[in-house]
């Protein structure tokens, strides 16, 4: 071997990266050449010059402003996860109330847009006009109506559950709201939905669509639990009309003893009210 | 031996137990101070660098995959933070004066002005050194790096590293044995 090919294995010589059988082979060598011999030890003595060269010692400064830089990441760590923290809670609330459907988004932000509005003109111009107001007051109704329209024809059972919920807020039901409600009452396959719209129902007890609409309510329901909620309002309501149909449950044959015992003595109390 | 690895700690700090960081502050500060100061030249200059690169670690902590040893993460970063410093201040390369002033402030016992002399011409010999010469040298000899980490961290080949290392000492040779002829004479 030539000594050209020696002189690639220095740097793992100088290292003592060089496995055993090259470094013999290597010392060898340099045994039997001057030259390589010279190369090879000038150079290692420089190498160990250089492990002489002292540590530079850093001020204490320097691990100073580490830690105080290190105590400012933490402390901002720690806020920023409470920060985190109390996001996630708003997030989730919000989240809880904001439907998923496009659309009633697009009905909420509009209401929310039209509260904003009147929110807004109301502290600036101390009210508004009157016509304005009553203006703005209607288109708002009008949006919420829709909302709690479209939020009652969800696939959701929770969306049509909050479709309910915000029927509580229109002062003025409109025939479609009522219609809606009722239809939800008959139709909703979710027995808590139905029950959530019976309840809405009966702040429109007053109007006679609604006293007629909970009667023939009552005899298409198959739900023991519908049934005897539906007993009770038309009780609550004193809703005389109703006799009949209670009869038919107090009477009838494949009726659940539960609801039986509910119309009988819902007939009792009706009664006692002439 | 302390039973933590950097690795382990590392992805402790990376997990979010940051104060863990410390520890390996103590474990390497010290040679990566040295490392700044023996490419830079300047010992204020290589304390903000110190201070730099700890505070990338917390930056990126979360991106630390640990697949290789840790030192080699910390020099990735030290050499992004070093190249990042010149390129924005347009800073010399290195910083002979500052050295000399450095060995001066370090005052050595009389009988060992010799060896004292040695050093102080092996630190200007190095400082000669092309950039990255004087880089694999340092790293090598002083950080204690493998070549093969080297070749890593350096995105080249093994071959290329030992190469270059062979050609760097010998040029620190030459510069060395200049200096001292320049001494003597």
């Amino acid at each position: 071997m030539n000594c050209e090919k020696f002189e690639k294995w220095i740097p793992d010589y100088i290292a003592g990266s060089l496995d055993e059988h090259s470094r013999r082979t290597l010392e060898a060598h340099m045994a039997a050449c001057e030259r390589c011999r010279k190369e090879v030890s000038s150079i290692s003595a420089l190498w160990t010059n250089l492990g002489m060269l002292p540590e530079a010692q850093p001020s204490e400064n320097m691990r100073a402003r580490f830690f105080t830089a290190l105590e400012a990441y933490q402390h901002g760590l720690e806020q920023g996860k409470q920060r985190a923290h109390f996001k996630d809670w708003l997030n989730g609330w919000f989240l809880s109330w904001w439907p998923k459907q496009p659309a009633i988004q697009f009905g909420m932000a509009f209401v929310l847009l039209i509260v904003g509005f009147f929110l807004g003109n109301q502290s600036q111009f101390g009210g508004g006009s009157g016509s304005e107001v009553r203006q703005l007051r209607e288109d708002f109704t009008q949006m919420q109506r829709l909302v709690a329209l479209s939020m009652l024809d969800q696939q959701s059972p929770i969306d049509r559950l909050k479709g309910v919920t915000f029927s509580y807020r229109l002062q003025k039901p409109d025939r479609q709201v009522v219609d809606a409600l009722l239809n939800t009452l008959n139709r909703d396959p979710s027995v808590n939905v139905r029950l959530a719209a019976l309840d809405a129902l009966l702040q429109f007890s007053e109007q006679d669509k609604v006293r007629e609409g909970l009667i023939a309510s009552l005899a298409n329901q198959s739900s023991p639990m519908v049934q005897v909620a539906l007993i009770d309002l038309l009780v609550e309501i004193q809703e005389k009309q109703s006799l009949g149909v209670l009869n038919n449950f107090a009477s009838g044959d494949s009726i659940n003893t539960i609801v039986k015992e509910r119309a009988t003595r819902g007939i009792e109390l009706l009664r006692e009210d002439k | 031996m302390d039973p933590v690895t950097d690795n382990e700690l590392m992805f402790l700090v990376r997990d979010g137990d940051v104060g863990k960081l410390a520890i390996l502050f103590e474990r390497h500060h010290l040679k990566l101070f040295n490392f700044f100061v023996k490419m830079t030249g300047n010992r204020e200059l290589s304390e903000d660098l110190v201070q730099e690169v700890f505070l990338r670690i917390l930056k990126y902590r979360q991106t630390y995959r640990g697949d290789s040893h840790f030192a080699l993460w910390l020099y990735r970063i030290a050499r992004n933070a070093h190249a990042d410093h010149f390129r924005k201040k347009h800073a010399v390369d290195f910083n002979d004066e500052q050295l000399e002033g450095q060995q001066s402030n370090d005052p050595l016992p009389i009988d060992t002005i010799e060896y004292g002399q040695q050093i102080d011409l092996l630190h200007r010999a190095l400082a000669q050194l092309p950039h990255d010469k004087r880089e694999v040298l340092v790293l090598s000899r002083f950080q204690e790096l493998k070549y093969h980490e080297i070749a890593d961290l350096l995105n080249c080949t093994v071959g290329t590293i030992k190469l270059r290392v062979h050609r760097a000492i010998k040029e620190l040779r030459t510069a060395f044995y200049a200096l001292t002829n320049e001494k003597l004479s």
